[in-house]
């Protein structure tokens, strides 16, 4: 069964707020954090620590697309849709 | 430090002390370290945690006390015979096996400690601390070099998009946290807790080195144990994709790396 939309959207902008919080950059769903350098490999290891608390979700990466863990949207999608209830 | 790390290290201990890597911006910045480090005549026993090839151990012990004895600490044991060799001469050093985590020494036995840009390597910060507050005498003197959480940015930026495709997100991020990289506030509340504010001092410093490709290229040696993961057919392209984003950072004054360190200080005691 697919996550309702609203689910993914409210943790988008969660996440875009804890980004915000940790940065002088205007955050956009689909800014690439590490190519902007909004975000380091270990400014997302603490992301996903919290998108883990805030959804109970387990996130495991292994097989997720650079592309998608780049920005928010694509990392928020692939949580709610992949995560493994904790 | 992580088996793999260590392991790597133990592989290219050869190329360690290859002099593009001691005339590399972390060469220097070990060099400025080891004049910061002083060795009282009243040390006994002064201790060189994650000593590497003994470069730092050679030239302390050579103006040292002839009563001072020295003990070289290197998990990874391509390391430890370099060391070996290094020190040969200085009848006053010993090498050994041992790790942050676990130090091989009795309680409150070491007179000064020092450590040149190995305790990010650390699996265990606590543990690390612990041992480190466990083995230096009430009164002994540390001096504990290593990089800050912001180290390297223009480098970091530059490459991590490709980093990210050849290791996946989940090696990129495995590969981030083999190193502790603290912030001056991570730093100061872990080592408080441990050891005596008022001889405690930890200061970060951020200076910029400007060096040409090749130049930057000479310390990659040091970080090779985060990129085992990157399977060996890919590493020849993974190369030089990175070395195509550094040369992009080139300015008038050379490709910039800042590096961010932290050194914590242990003054001896009354």
């Amino acid at each position: 069964m697919s996550q309702p939309e609203t689910d993914i959207d409210l943790l988008i902008s969660k996440v875009c707020s804890w980004v915000a919080d940790r940065s002088e950059a205007q955050v956009t769903p689909d800014l690439d954090l590490l190519e902007s350098g909004v975000l380091d490999s270990l400014g997302f290891v603490d992301l996903i620590r919290f998108i883990e608390e805030v959804t109970s979700l387990q996130v495991d990466l292994l097989d997720i697309e650079p592309e998608e863990f780049a920005t928010i949207q694509g990392l928020c999608r692939f949580a709610m849709l992949k995560g493994s209830p904790v | 430090m992580s088996d793999t790390v260590i392991a790597t290290y133990s592989d290219l201990a050869a190329r360690y002390d290859e002099q593009r890597n001691l005339t590399s911006c972390w060469g220097q910045a070990a060099d400025e370290a080891l004049g910061e480090i002083h060795v009282s005549p009243d040390d006994r026993l002064v201790v060189d945690v994650g000593c590497g090839t003994g470069r730092a151990l050679r030239a302390l012990a050579a103006g040292a006390h002839e009563h001072t004895r020295f003990v070289g600490v290197e998990p990874a044991e391509g390391m430890r015979q370099l060391a070996a060799s290094t020190t040969g001469p200085c009848r006053n050093v010993r090498i050994i096996d041992g790790r942050f985590e676990k130090l091989p020494f009795d309680r409150h036995s070491i007179d000064y400690l020092y450590s040149i840009f190995a305790f990010h390597w650390t699996t265990d910060l606590e543990a690390s601390v612990g041992e480190l507050s466990r083995v230096l005498k009430p009164d002994g003197a540390m001096d504990l070099f290593f990089i800050g959480r912001h180290n390297g940015r223009e480098f970091i930026q530059a490459t991590s998009r490709i980093f990210l495709r050849y290791l996946g997100a989940k090696g990129l991020l495995e590969a981030s946290v083999m190193r502790k990289q603290l912030t001056l506030a991570e730093a100061e509340e872990l080592f408080s807790a441990r050891f005596d504010r008022s001889r405690l001092r930890i200061e970060e410093q951020r200076r910029t080195y400007f060096d040409t490709l090749d130049g930057h290229w000479g310390w990659w040696v040091r970080i090779e144990g985060q990129f085992v993961r990157i399977p060996p057919e890919r590493r020849q392209a993974c190369d030089a994709e990175v070395k195509a984003a550094l040369s992009a950072l080139n300015t008038d004054r050379a490709i910039p790396y800042t590096l961010h360190r932290l050194h914590v200080s242990v003054r001896h005691g009354e």
